[in-house]
């Protein structure tokens, strides 16, 4: 088996905006992620009965059905219902979707778990309620919520493979491609794997350096 | 200035608190004592509204907290807005069990916030009145630390001068020794004589019998939510009438003078 | 022995984080319609592909799946209430 790493520097800027697209749609896919899982949450905590059991619906479905599934709605069956969008942008949509109800549980059980009796003592020495939430609840949850944040924003990373699918050029689909021009399937797929590799690591380093910075005076509750 | 009058809560069917009458007179200190279970603790935490009591009154400096007009029989009474309930309980402070500090903020950060937060001090102000009250319970060496710095009986005289700082003119206190390791129960005990000594109104939940009958000027004993005898402590400690209350001190002195007078641990 | 003391024990433990991973499973078993394997996934693919009916077939592939995890869901969750109420 000759193993010819020529291949991969042939088409080296091919593979470089591979993985900038990867990142991107990553990205942006997170950030709308938290931002909808923001409002799901919020909503869950403090709706009435009448935006919540809606709500409950959504969640079930997008969490009982495939992400590839969820991708085939929106690109493929979306321009029935007005929704014509380009690969990219229909990806990134798929992606903050998928990936918001997952945020919002993550937000939503990080709250609830600040002990209650700190809010106790909050009401008796007559701070309201939207200060105990901003100054009490929301520091503490940031910091509690910070390793399953890491864990979700490292899967979303790796569910962007299933973006090649819809023809979105990022890395998947560049490698890949690669690989089926040039039969040089073992080059390809082993670049493919380091790159992602180095996404997730460079997550989850980030994730543990911020654990150190912020975590440092406070230790996880369980009460 | 604190009236308790037929006081009644329960939870679900259970019936936790039987119309108890109290009053507490101003620089008055008073201890509930009595086994588990007796609601001493939802008695407290009534005061504080921080239970909802279902029946009676209580009334804090001559305002009826947490419900809005008299009781009538049959219907529920509605509850007050959280704005009046918050000006009823103005003059009420509160120290728990478990303390409850807030982690993410030094032990001055927690004495601080309230004074920020309700009474709008200035940072400076809020430092000011902050350093003076943690020196009052001799933490001011300790202001910048972290709870989690921090031993119990420390955490527990922060949580003391975060409710002080408020200047409240009845402090509650809720089994504030119950969660400590017994040497550092004394250093909390004394922050607490010392407060009674200036006069502070306390309403005290306690097990510690010793400063109970030190400190208090008049002892409740409660048991499965009535008050079954009060006095003072030369009454309910030495000459205790009734049968519960003679079987709860046997208990007490069972397990805890077991060294003396040739008594031996009670052994069931 | 030790079989019938902890296999009883570590089944209760781990049932429920089993039935969470079979609905994993069964989501990632979705991807191997990917490399031509005629699952559930492909086949809805090959009928849109011909009758062009996107909305209806990827409706119903996203209803055969909710289909098989909601309940295996529900499941999990009355699984874990039943047996957590043992340990507390």
């Amino acid at each position: 088996m000759i193993f010819d790493p020529g291949i991969i520097t042939d088409h080296l800027d091919e593979i470089g905006s591979g993985f900038l697209v990867t990142l991107g749609t990553w990205t942006s896919g997170v950030v709308l992620g938290i931002g909808l899982g923001l409002l799901i949450a919020i909503a869950q905590l403090f709706g009435n009965a009448l935006v919540r059991a809606p709500l409950r619906v959504f969640i079930e479905l997008i969490r009982s059905t495939p992400f590839l599934v969820q991708l085939f709605l929106v690109y493929y069956a979306g321009p029935a219902f007005g929704l014509s969008l380009e690969p990219v942008p229909a990806g990134i949509l798929s992606l903050g979707v998928y990936g918001s109800v997952y945020f919002a549980e993550i937000f939503r059980t990080g709250f609830e778990s600040v002990a209650r009796g700190q809010l106790e003592a909050a009401d008796c020495l007559g701070i309201t309620r939207w200060q105990c939430i901003m100054r009490i609840q929301v520091p503490q949850m940031l910091v509690i919520i910070l390793p399953a944040l890491v864990n979700l924003v490292t899967i979303l990373c790796k569910e962007t493979a299933v973006l090649s699918i819809i023809t979105i050029p990022e890395l998947t689909m560049v490698l890949t491609g690669i690989g089926s021009e040039t039969f040089a399937f073992v080059e390809t797929l082993l670049v493919l794997c380091i790159g992602y590799l180095l996404l997730v690591e460079a997550c989850s380093r980030l994730g543990m350096f911020l654990e150190r910075r912020v975590g440092r005076f406070m230790n996880r509750q369980a009460q | 200035m604190l009236r308790l009058e037929k006081v009644g809560k329960s939870f679900g069917s259970t019936r936790v608190l039987k119309g108890i009458d109290l009053q507490v007179r101003h620089s008055e200190v008073v201890c509930l004592i009595g086994p588990s279970g007796s609601g001493k603790s939802t008695l407290l935490r009534s005061m504080a509204f921080l239970e909802e009591y279902d029946e009676g009154d209580i009334v804090i400096e001559g305002q009826l907290l947490g419900w809005v007009g008299a009781e009538e029989p049959g219907k529920k009474r509605k509850r007050a807005p959280q704005s009046q309930i918050n000006q009823v309980r103005r003059n009420v402070g509160m120290v728990f069990q478990q303390f409850n500090l807030w982690p993410h903020m030094t032990a001055i950060g927690n004495v601080c916030e309230a004074l920020r937060r309700v009474r709008k001090l200035s940072a400076e102000e809020a430092r000011q009145r902050g350093m003076a009250m943690l020196d009052k319970v001799g933490l001011a060496h300790k202001a910048a630390s972290y709870p989690a710095q921090l031993s119990g009986g420390q955490q527990q005289r922060v949580a003391i001068a975060r409710a002080l700082a408020m200047e409240p003119h009845i402090m509650l206190f809720d089994e504030p020794t119950s969660a400590l390791d017994p040497e550092l129960v004394g250093e909390v005990l004394q922050v607490m004589k010392n407060l009674a000594k200036e006069g502070m109104t306390m309403v005290v939940v306690t097990h510690e019998m010793g400063f109970a009958a030190q400190v208090a000027d008049s002892v409740v004993f409660l048991d499965q939510g009535e008050v079954v005898a009060r006095g003072t402590p030369q009454q309910i400690f030495h000459n205790a009438e009734h049968p519960r209350l003679q079987q709860f001190l046997q208990n007490y002195l069972d397990r805890n003078a077991f060294w003396q007078d040739g008594k031996e641990a009670a052994t069931s | 022995m030790l079989v019938r003391i902890r296999v009883p024990q570590a089944v209760r433990l781990t049932l429920p984080a089993l039935v969470n991973e079979m609905i994993l499973l069964i989501k990632a078993s979705s991807l191997v319609s990917v490399v031509g394997l005629a699952d559930l996934t492909r086949t809805a693919q090959n009928m849109a592909a011909s009758d062009y009916l996107f909305v209806q077939d990827y409706l119903m592939l996203a209803a055969f799946y909710c289909l098989i995890n909601i309940p295996l869901a529900f499941c999990g969750g009355l699984l874990e209430k039943r047996l957590k109420g043992h340990l507390a």
